[in-house]
């Protein structure tokens, strides 16, 4: 008898150990995670919603290509690509991967890749996201499996739109716009199931996913808590396993506690002081640049996340997560008393007065804000500080362009040109810019129509570096930080990776027991 | 029927009535002393930012620890004080000038007009003071003179209806009579004889209100709508602080107890007035 339990027991053990290995990533579980925004509504073709992207992107629709957590852009639904040069322009030819359906039923085909893209440009539907596809003239199909775009021009930043836009995510032909809104449908790991505003989503396991074996969740419910203090304490009450994005003082926290652990990187977005490069005394080149003497990145960061080594200190237009970004921070050293000088050259010996506005609900930036202001009072800039509500914030400064000076993040894809085709090409009629920055450079503008038209990644690096060594040393902004991210979560989630754009990769993740 | 009970019951009662106006008044005193002194004087510069001080906790150099920009709490907390103060002078001021001058003017003037003032003052009246506020500096903008404003604007029909409900009991007293028998006009009664007879409710109503002023302010200072940054009111440092409360607690410490004590303080001067001054209550218990 006692020898039989004991055999028993061993066996178990032996069992246990085995299945461990066997199942490394364990399918399976319910994962609650807490995010701070909701959707506004939930078809990317019809939203600018950041929110709706980050939950829906990847996990419920899928493009053709994807990032991954390391920046490379590898093929999704498309299983293979080639690209002939036109002597107009491009013509780009993606080889669909067979054996998808979507969460309907229906199988993915090149009507689907063709109908999303004639939603995404029509006039009528009018999708804030279709902009950056003006070069594109036609998708065409060429048989069930095969799908062909034609661009004017090289289109080189084509491949990355088609991995991390916004309306990229292939939804089935015929779906309306208006359905879509409440019920998405794509063919990604996980299947909306039901969306309570203001309370949750839920996203359950997509049982006839292509690739076998993934995901391993079958559910997700994603919760909607604004509150910092709040979702901080459903994360300690257990009634979320997962919160993301969470102040860094939270992070330090729960760090010392054993049942949580955090995942600290850095977001896809640079931080700046924006300066409105057309009003005085901003328009000259030296005030900009005495701005960026008297600043001190290094006490920015230290005021502002919890641990120096958590913050990057920038000193370009991208985040130092883009494969395109170079350092610049050493351009402008902090050096108070040469920004006095440069003060007193530009004709202000003794300064002058000027208003900070800093976005409200964002404590990040205000905090940024505050200490700026106090560097500049060292100078002799009286820079009061405004907080504005972020209604108000996007109104005054970034579409009026009403303001002195700013501090916000820009949350940016990998692919350079859809970062700086706003800031930088929109121009108005009298050849100034028609961006908030108020930034006009047409040398900027040539090399970044050149980038358009250069596959050559060497060639496409050493000219978005000319472009961010130009606005840095024009001072078109004072750059000042990667913006770190901290995801905090129970000990038990596993799998979790952050990747370069504003997405919530929940394919990944598994539950292990704790 | 009014029922006396014997001396020492009712002498147990008034010095209780004398304690609470005592502490009430050392507290608003010493608040009111603080607020003059960091006119002149504070440990530290209360904006200028020392990042490497961050975060510390109290010592002999920071009494009351730093905050998140390493700044002196305690310097912070006394400048806030006159912020409180001088919100709660303002908002009370134009609640009680104008609160007055309408109770005044529907109390003599009977019919529609009485009707109009009053039922525009339950308007006002009907919304709690701190969305009364919020609603003021939605229209106005954030600042701390909207907020002064604000705040003012829902204290001027507390004090109408005081007022008003006070003349009208007033009108009827003898020595009104008399004076209207001795052919004195309306608003010579109102000013000369009958405002003097109500003031110290006024006064008891003022402190209270002084009270929900300074709460009102931090309520609102909280919100980001009052004290603008970087100069310190006790709301915004309790809402600074909220960040940083499992790494340093007493950032949210010192500006609530700030805030307690002073309303504490200026109920209890409130109450204890009351009782001294109200001729109702004079003799009975």
């Amino acid at each position: 008898m006692r020898i039989t339990k004991y055999i028993g027991s061993t066996l178990l053990i032996i069992g246990i150990l085995m299945g461990g290995v066997a199942y490394a990533q364990t399918p399976g579980g319910r994962l609650q995670v807490a995010v701070q925004g909701e959707p506004l509504g939930l078809n990317l073709i019809l939203t600018p919603s950041a929110e709706t992207y980050q939950l829906l992107m990847y996990n419920v629709v899928e493009p053709l290509l994807r990032y991954t957590a390391d920046g490379d852009l590898v093929p999704l639904l498309a299983q293979s690509y080639e690209i002939e040069e036109t002597e107009s322009g491009a013509r780009y030819i993606f080889y669909l991967r067979s054996g998808v359906v979507f969460h309907n039923g229906k199988p993915f085909t090149a009507y689907d890749v063709k109908y999303t893209f004639d939603c995404l440009l029509d006039p009528e539907i009018a999708s804030p996201n279709a902009a950056p596809f003006s070069f594109l003239r036609d998708v065409e199909v060429i048989d069930d499996l095969t799908v062909r775009f034609v661009t004017e021009g090289k289109a080189a930043p084509l491949l990355g739109y088609l991995a991390s836009n916004k309306g990229v995510g292939i939804i089935p032909t015929g779906s309306d716009m208006e359905e879509l809104k409440a019920h998405p449908i794509g063919t990604g790991p996980f299947a909306f199931a039901e969306w309570v505003p203001g309370d949750h989503l839920t996203l359950v396991k997509n049982d006839h996913y292509w690739k076998e074996g993934s995901p391993y969740l079958d559910e997700v419910i994603v919760k909607f808590i604004p509150d910092q203090a709040a979702s901080f304490a459903a994360l300690l009450a257990g009634d979320v396993d997962m919160i993301d994005k969470m102040v860094s003082e939270n992070a330090i926290v729960l760090e010392s506690n054993p049942r949580f652990k955090v995942i600290a990187g850095s977001m896809n977005t640079p931080q700046l002081l924006a300066i409105n490069n057309a009003r005085p005394p901003f328009d000259n080149v030296l005030v900009r640049r005495a701005l960026c003497y008297a600043i001190d990145r290094d006490e920015i960061i230290a005021g502002t996340v919890a641990r120096p080594e958590w913050g990057t200190p920038i000193g370009s237009h991208m985040s130092p997560l883009n494969p395109f970004y170079v350092d610049l921070v050493g351009m402008y050293p902090h050096d108070p008393e040469y920004a006095r000088q440069l003060l007193a050259q530009a004709g202000y010996p003794n300064g002058f007065q000027t208003t900070l506005y800093l976005p409200q609900p964002f404590e990040f930036h205000i905090r940024t804000g505050e200490i700026i202001a106090d560097q500049l009072r060292e100078v002799g800039i009286d820079c009061s500080l405004q907080v504005l509500e972020w209604g108000q914030w996007i109104e005054r400064v970034y579409s009026q362009w009403d303001y002195d000076m700013t501090v916000i993040g820009h949350d940016q894809g990998v692919e350079p040109a859809v970062n700086f085709t706003k800031p930088f090409e929109r121009v108005q009629a009298d050849g100034g810019s028609g961006y908030y920055f108020q930034y006009s450079n047409p040398f900027v503008r040539e090399l970044l129509a050149r980038g358009k038209e250069t596959f050559d990644i060497a060639e496409r690096k050493t000219i978005y570096a000319m472009v961010q060594t130009i606005i840095a040393s024009d001072a078109m902004a004072v750059w000042i930080q990667g913006i770190p991210q901290f995801e905090g979560m129970r000990s038990g989630v596993m799998g979790y990776r952050q990747i370069p754009i504003y997405v919530l990769d929940l394919a990944r993740l598994y539950l292990s027991d704790d | 029927m009014r029922t006396r009970y014997p001396g020492p019951a009712r002498r147990t009662r008034s010095s209780k009535r004398n304690a609470s106006f005592v502490i009430g008044a050392v507290i608003v005193g010493l608040l009111i002393l603080t607020a003059c002194v960091s006119l002149f004087y504070t440990p530290y510069d209360s904006i200028k930012m020392s990042i490497e001080d961050r975060l510390q906790g109290p010592s002999l150099s920071h009494l009351l620890g730093t905050d998140q920009y390493g700044r002196d709490i305690l310097s912070r907390v006394m400048e806030g004080t006159q912020n409180s103060v001088l919100v709660g002078v303002v908002a009370v001021g134009i609640g009680m000038v104008f609160g007055v001058l309408f109770g005044l003017w529907a109390a003599f003037s009977s019919g529609w007009s009485d009707e109009a003032v009053m039922r525009a003052m339950d308007v006002v009246y009907a919304f709690p003071a701190v969305l009364n506020a919020i609603l003021f500096v939605a229209i106005l903008g954030p600042g701390i003179v909207n907020v002064m404003i604000a705040i003012g604007i829902h204290n001027v029909p507390i004090f109408a209806r005081l007022t008003r409900g006070s003349v009208l009991r007033a009108r009827e007293e003898e020595y009104v009579l008399a004076a209207y028998s001795l052919g004195r006009r309306r608003w010579t009664i109102a000013w000369r004889h009958i405002l003097p007879n109500i003031l110290p409710s006024l006064i008891v109503q003022g402190t209270i209100q002084f009270a929900a002023a300074i709460l009102a302010e931090a309520a609102l200072s909280y919100l980001g709508l009052g004290t603008q940054l970087p100069y310190p009111s006790w709301g915004r440092m309790l809402r600074e602080a909220q960040t940083f409360m499992g790494l340093a607690p007493g950032l949210a410490v010192f500006p609530g107890v700030a805030i307690a004590l002073s309303v504490l303080g200026f109920n209890l001067l409130g109450d204890g007035m009351r009782d001294l001054l109200d001729p109702r209550l004079k003799g009975t218990y």
